[in-house]
């Protein structure tokens, strides 16, 4: 067991593609820490940092205070779980287990002893003599989760370990993964684009975007407190609603809808609102209010996403697009997305009136991207 | 009115059965005559007293009774065994090293590789026609070599001792590029994953080789000692080219013994006798080969 820390990392690939950015992240001793982003962000790329697959351009890793950025992995003492389990095809369920140990030069009683631990601790024990091919792809999970515990490593890496499970096993083996870890309390870095995954496993999440480190925070701190609109709009499902308002005497105008945001300086601005911030508006409603015509609902049970349009302009959450023009005198619709109450009996091509309380309401700088309050 | 006896005919016609057996017809026919027919033909030869001339006797069993006496035949299948056991994993273990190194993203891969599968498409006669001449004892290129450091000449293929040795150096650099090709394709089907899993295990590179590599491989290696092993036991083309079963008799494997037999001494019974063993001991090697290399031949996960 021990703590991980990026200094200043940067992994260029031959090309000039800068997978990862300048990233400086400390993950202390016995955090599950996720690494969460779009696809091609640069998280499986750190995770392989750690690991020793790649090595990093400039900057240092350190585990357990040891600087490790040009150790072989083999000598890092960490455990690696692949996306596609990468099980000996050729070897039993007991030699997958034992091989890390037996390369380790183990005693072969003190091999033995481990192997058991952990197969009972995961459920593997009737099914040490089979090979890989024999087993569903639950087992081969809990194969691959064994090899890793089975060494006792200084951290366990996990690179997208459940997205190779049907929807029912990644549900089970995801508490199984934080019973594990509440068990252990091994240090633990877990790659994910699922944001279910991230805000369900995660003591922290380090959210990335094009290399670099965008926010690290606990998974309720990034959610209620995103430091910028990517952050906001890739944490949490459906997305957070964005939309380009233009900021004057303190109130907030986007389309139809006027939000009191007083600590936000004049001009242009993204406003955001996440689905299940809005509601029907009551008839003596006092918060902010706006016209939205209906398109598609999908009832979940308990609530309904009503997907349709209201007056205004989508904004982007990549900054790194060109900022558009405020076209206000234009009678442009922008799709948004609302999380209502599954009671409602809405139809598509219905107009309601939705509100939103103003404590509610995001604002982010229009160039930059960041949060402004 | 019936239409009955003109449609079901016409049905018969174009249905599927008669549609397909004219696509297979030729192919059909080629392996009947020049396969199964002198597969058949040579057995009932194999009990008879043939030139290939005069009307044939029935002998019974005398061609094998006297192949199990023949010293000539004990000898060729001497020579025979050596080349094979020599030939087999000099070309298997030297294939996989060549694949292992061509196996990787290095400047001009593809012209490596070519040079490696050149000498597979280049017949046989042309081979054997250069390395008589590089190895020739008097103007050859390679004795030539020897004397510039020093070593004494030698007589390659006219020396009793080396020829069979020749030969299996010849015919291990002729056949190398084929196995090297199987092996490559088996080398990239390897999941780079496994390789890093094995990596983080904590394996070097001989141990991962050994423990993850080799048994990846073992379809393949299977495949090529089978396939080796049998292309040894019936050795010939080289022979016939190069040394014609000489010097002194010391190259006259299996094969060529037989068309010495069958096609110089017109003792056809007796070559098909040795036909028939030689096919017969191929097919037994082949299954204890499969025996036990197939039993740790596993699925991929």
């Amino acid at each position: 067991m021990a703590d991980v820390s990026f200094r200043d990392v940067t992994k260029e690939f031959p090309g000039a593609t800068v997978a990862v950015d300048r990233l400086t992240l400390d993950i202390p001793d016995g955090e599950f820490m996720i690494l969460v982003g779009p696809s091609g962000c640069g998280k499986t790329t750190a995770l392989r940092l750690v690991a020793g697959l790649e090595t990093a351009t400039s900057g240092s890793i350190e585990i357990a205070g040891k600087n490790v950025t040009h150790l072989s992995p083999r000598d890092r003492d960490i455990a690696m779980v692949f996306q596609n389990y990468a099980l000996y095809p050729h070897m039993t369920v007991y030699k997958n287990l034992a091989f890390g140990l037996r390369q380790r030069k183990t005693a072969k009683a003190e091999v033995d002893r481990r192997v058991t631990e952990v197969s009972a601790m995961l459920g593997l024990d009737e099914l040490l003599a089979r090979r890989p091919a024999q087993l569903s792809g639950g087992q081969r999970q809990r194969v691959a989760m064994g090899r890793a515990l089975v060494r006792e490593p200084k951290a366990f890496l996990l690179d997208e370990p459940l997205s190779n499970l049907d929807a029912k096993l990644r549900v089970q083996m995801r508490a199984e993964l934080k019973r594990l870890h509440q068990q252990l309390n091994v240090t633990t870095i877990y790659v994910t684009h699922d944001q279910i995954e991230a805000m369900t496993l995660g003591d922290r999440l380090a959210v990335m975007s094009a290399g670099k480190l965008q926010q690290v925070g606990t998974p309720q701190d990034v959610y209620e407190r995103p430091t910028n609109v990517f952050v906001a709009h890739f944490i949490g499902s459906p997305p957070m609603n964005l939309l380009q308002a233009t900021v004057a005497e303190g109130r907030a105008q986007a389309g139809d809808l006027s939000v009191e945001l007083p600590q936000v300086p004049e001009g242009p601005c993204i406003i955001g609102i996440r689905p299940d911030s809005l509601s029907l508006r009551e008839p003596d409603d006092s918060r902010s209010a706006l016209d939205f015509d209906i398109e598609v609902v999908e009832p979940l049970g308990g609530e309904l996403l009503a997907h349709g349009s209201v007056n205004g302009h989508l904004a982007s959450p990549d900054t790194r697009e060109e900022t558009p023009v405020l076209a206000a005198d234009s009678e442009s619709r922008a799709e948004i997305t609302a999380k209502l109450d599954g009671r409602l009996r809405l139809k598509a091509g219905e107009r309601v009136r939705l509100a939103v309380h103003p404590g509610e309401v995001y604002a982010f700088d229009a160039a930059t991207g960041d949060a402004l309050r | 009115m019936s239409l009955a006896p003109d449609s079901r005919a016409r049905r018969a016609l174009g249905s599927d059965h008669v549609a397909g057996w004219m696509f297979v017809a030729p192919a059909v026919v080629l392996i009947g005559v020049f396969g199964l027919v002198p597969i058949a033909w040579s057995a009932i030869m194999s009990f008879q007293a043939n030139d290939l001339v005069s009307a044939p006797t029935w002998v019974g069993l005398a061609n094998y009774q006297a192949l199990a006496k023949d010293p000539a035949f004990m000898a060729s299948v001497r020579h025979t065994l050596v080349y094979a056991a020599l030939f087999v994993p000099l070309s298997v273990a030297g294939s996989l090293l060549v694949a292992w190194a061509l196996n990787r993203k290095l400047r001009g891969v593809r012209f490596y590789r070519l040079a490696v599968f050149v000498p597979v498409v280049t017949s046989t006669v042309a081979t054997g026609i250069i390395f008589l001449w590089l190895l020739d004892p008097v103007f050859g290129l390679v004795n030539y070599a020897l004397s510039l450091v020093g070593l004494p000449e030698q007589g390659f293929l006219q020396d009793p001792n080396q020829a069979l040795l020749c030969i299996v150096a010849m015919t291990v650099w002729g056949w190398l590029g084929f196995d090297v090709i199987i092996y490559l394709a088996a080398l990239q089907g390897i999941p780079q994953e496994l390789m890093e899993a094995a990596q983080i295990d904590g394996a070097g590179k001989w141990s991962s080789f050994l423990h993850v590599v080799l048994p990846f491989l073992r379809p393949a290696t299977l495949f090529l000692v089978v396939w080796s092993t049998i292309s040894a036991l019936q050795l010939f083309d080289e022979i016939y080219v190069t040394t014609r079963g000489g010097p002194l008799g010391a190259t006259t494997v299996i094969v060529f013994y037989l068309y010495q037999q069958a096609f110089q001494l017109f003792n056809a019974g007796y070559g098909a006798a040795i036909a028939y063993v030689l096919f017969l001991a191929i097919l037994l090697i082949t299954i204890i080969q499969l025996k036990v290399g197939g039993q740790r031949v596993y699925g991929k996960s």
